[in-house]
């Protein structure tokens, strides 16, 4: 396989890692949600640019707190969908979820 | 709003060739959010309107309003772009809630949108990414 191209395994596991390593087992703090949800992203995005793939990254965070309301999220892309990917990972704890989104486009 | 979705279809997507090879979209050629936030709303104001939350109903919703706010996106005619739509619909319990966003790409010719929207029971938030292909 091309080292160049979009590994949505890689990704995801990217993604899941710096999850676990920011929201661990902290509960659901309000104040504390904009700071995560930017440290994710911030690390996310730092991690895919350090592999030095001709790739464009657009990604997205959604935490929500748990309290048994219904949360719904889609993707629907146009592409190249030999070089382009998404990475989608969704997490939970016994307080929140998290859903994030990575799109990988080819320059 | 339908007045400039339809001046954006109607003209020619232009694009620039810098003097090193490079090409970049004009005026014209360029994503704009405005016309992509008037697409996002006329599609999530219809979808939506007054309903209220169905489980079963919203996980069809939300792949309806990506699907078709991609299609429309595509259909501005922008030849060089590359588009994702991302389309979250939440229940409406006095939750906590954060979204946030990070982009790696070129300011210059890339543009996210994002549109929000809400009524009693529930909350859509649209996201669409355009990425220009050199």
């Amino acid at each position: 396989m091309n080292d160049a191209t979009f590994v949505t395994e890689e990704v995801s596991s990217i993604v899941k890692d710096t999850i676990e390593e920011i929201l661990g087992n902290s509960p659901y703090q309000h104040a504390m949600v904009e700071e995560w949800s930017n440290t994710i992203l911030e690390a996310v995005t730092k991690k895919l640019v350090a592999m030095n793939k001709p790739y464009k990254y657009m990604s997205t965070c959604v935490i929500s707190q748990k309290v048994g309301a219904g949360l719904h999220v889609s993707n629907s892309c146009y592409w190249d969908s030999g070089s382009d990917g998404l990475a989608a990972v969704t997490w939970e704890s016994k307080s929140m979820y998290c859903v994030i989104t990575v799109f990988g486009l080819a320059i | 709003m339908e007045s400039e979705i339809e001046e954006q279809q109607s003209h020619i997507a232009d694009q620039i060739v810098e003097e090193d090879g490079t090409v970049r979209p004009g005026w014209s050629g360029r994503f704009r959010a405005d016309v992509g936030r008037a697409i996002m709303k006329k599609i999530v104001d219809e979808k939506i309107g007054t309903a209220t939350y169905d489980s079963d109903n919203a996980t069809s919703l939300v792949k309806v309003i990506s699907d078709e706010v991609r299609a429309q996106m595509v259909a501005l005619n922008l030849d060089r772009y590359k588009y994702g739509v991302n389309t979250v619909i939440s229940e409406r319990r006095s939750q906590g809630m954060h979204v946030s966003m990070r982009n790696f790409w070129d300011t210059k010719s890339d543009n996210a949108v994002t549109y929000h929207f809400s009524n009693e029971s529930i909350m859509c938030l649209c996201t669409a990414f355009a990425a220009y292909i050199y």
